[in-house]
């Protein structure tokens, strides 16, 4: 055995080791960087291919199905029609999908006109994230930055929290490390929005700490404050935007106030094509609140 | 002999570049109990049972970077440690005291699975504070062990299959 200590393999590994801690130290406290950067630019392009072939895969193997019995009574001739029939098909599904995502930006942009909308698609899912997070194929050469809102027409669905050059990491807003202002358009009552893993599992977040006097009720609908709260995202997401509705009010477990259970109009595990907020108006000053918000309490804050 | 290895090294390669882009694509593998399997895993502690050491720590340092890069909020290098020190250990282990067949490669993916989930848990759960950890344990990250190292059979036979037929003429 203790010749197996001195070979050079186990030296070799022992540096190899050592770099990879050296690695994780520095990822750890200074984010992936230009590491990150370098090895998101190589899998992203792999990845964008393959969610779009997988894409059209699963669109032509319904159309196909739909006509299977038809086709095995037709001919060559009339099968190589079909199969060219379906290929215009696939496109032009494709067509109505491109068609339907630019009406929705479309409408967000008349309806908010201040808002840079940029449109982006789900390529990536990680298999380690109990919060539905998810990449998108628009990275910082887009004009993408980190905590620009992401969307659908329906709602938020989330944040982008890792920017590379091509790519995006989003996490969505059934992250348990989600925490921003928002309030009832009914009644103007305010709260915090947050979130755990057993209500994220069922799709619902959490509208916290409000009054015991509270008028919230079931049907209303919740959108953002704009305000910064605590961890600052408040700040970084315009006014308005709408987040779900509520669905149950009950009594915190941890002290006198109530909390709202909103079911979000977006279900951001099955999203599949989003849209990134690059710019709002009074975003510069949001994030200049923001930070102002994270100093102060980054001196006392307790995580 | 050259030629077979390095043919053999590059069916690896392509294999471990297929089970990534499988792994991390939307909608490809179904989701089970809110889960999706970690395809690299098995993937790198089977070829580790066939292969030498310096090549089952390289291949091992690629799976571990590809699942670290896939990651969100996560940590780069962490998985590519973690997976060098196994493939480096399974390595040499499988040279004279493990037999190579599919019992011992499912019981090394459970040990190999099980060290990653406790430390993802542990690093990307417990220590941020979020609530309710047990019920994270047992609803998310067991699932998940369990639908990874189920896969470690179809994984085994295709890199039995790269050694088997990928072989120096004799």
């Amino acid at each position: 055995m203790n010749r197996f200590f001195q070979t050079k393999k186990f030296k070799g590994l022992i540096v190899v080791l050592f770099l990879l801690f050296s690695l994780v130290l520095y990822t750890s406290t200074a984010g992936p960087g230009a590491v990150g950067d370098m090895l998101n630019s190589i899998a992203m392009p792999l990845q964008k291919v393959f969610s779009s072939v997988t894409g059209k895969a699963q669109t032509n193997t319904a159309t196909i199905s739909k006509s299977k019995e038809e086709l095995q009574a037709e001919n060559t001739k009339l099968q190589q029609q079909v199969n060219e029939l379906n290929q215009k098909l696939t496109n032009y599904y494709s067509a109505v999908q491109q068609n339907e995502q630019y009406k929705q930006f479309l409408g967000i942009k008349n309806e908010h006109k201040d808002y840079q909308l940029l449109s982006a698609s789900v390529i990536e899912r990680d298999p380690n994230s109990l919060f539905s997070s998810f990449t998108i194929d628009q990275g910082s050469v887009s004009g993408v930055t980190k905590d620009c809102p992401v969307i659908t027409s329906a709602g938020l669905v989330g944040w982008i929290s890792e920017v590379s050059a091509l790519s995006s990491k989003v996490t969505t807003i059934l992250d348990e490390s989600s925490q921003f202002g928002v309030r009832d358009t009914a009644n103007r009552d305010t709260g915090v929005l947050d979130s755990e893993l057993k209500l994220a599992d069922q799709g619902i977040v959490k509208m916290s700490y409000l009054a015991n006097g509270t008028t919230i009720k079931k049907g209303d609908q919740i959108v953002t404050s704009g305000l910064a709260v605590e961890s600052g995202f408040g700040g970084k997401f315009p006014r308005g935007l709408p987040i779900g509705t509520v669905s149950a009010i009950k009594n915190s477990p941890y002290d006198v106030s109530l909390y709202a259970e909103v079911r979000p109009y977006v279900n951001p595990a099955k999203v599949r094509d989003v849209m990134v907020i690059t710019d709002f108006r009074g975003k510069a000053e949001a994030a200049k609140e923001s930070s102002s918000q994270i100093n102060s309490s980054s001196s006392g804050a307790s995580r | 002999m050259k030629h077979s290895k390095f043919f053999r090294y590059l069916a690896y390669t392509l294999e471990i570049i297929l089970l990534f882009v499988l792994q991390e694509a939307p909608n490809v593998l179904p989701t089970i109990h809110y889960t999706r399997p970690l395809l690299l895993i098995p993937a790198a502690v089977t070829i580790a049972m066939f292969e030498s050491q310096t090549a089952s720590t390289v291949f091992g340092i690629l799976c571990g970077l590809l699942i670290d890069i896939g990651m969100i909020n996560g940590i780069l290098g962490l998985h590519a440690m973690i997976l060098a020190l196994i493939c480096f250990i399974v390595s040499y282990l499988a040279r004279d005291l493990l037999q190579t067949n599919v019992i011992t490669a499912f019981t090394i993916c459970c040990i190999a699975m099980g060290i990653t989930v406790l430390l993802q848990w542990l690093l990307n759960y417990v220590v941020l504070g979020y609530a309710d950890p047990v019920y994270a344990l047992v609803q998310h990250y067991i699932p998940y062990f369990l639908y990874t190292v189920i896969l470690v059979f179809p994984i085994y036979a295709l890199n039995r299959f790269f050694v088997l037929r990928i072989q120096p003429p004799l």
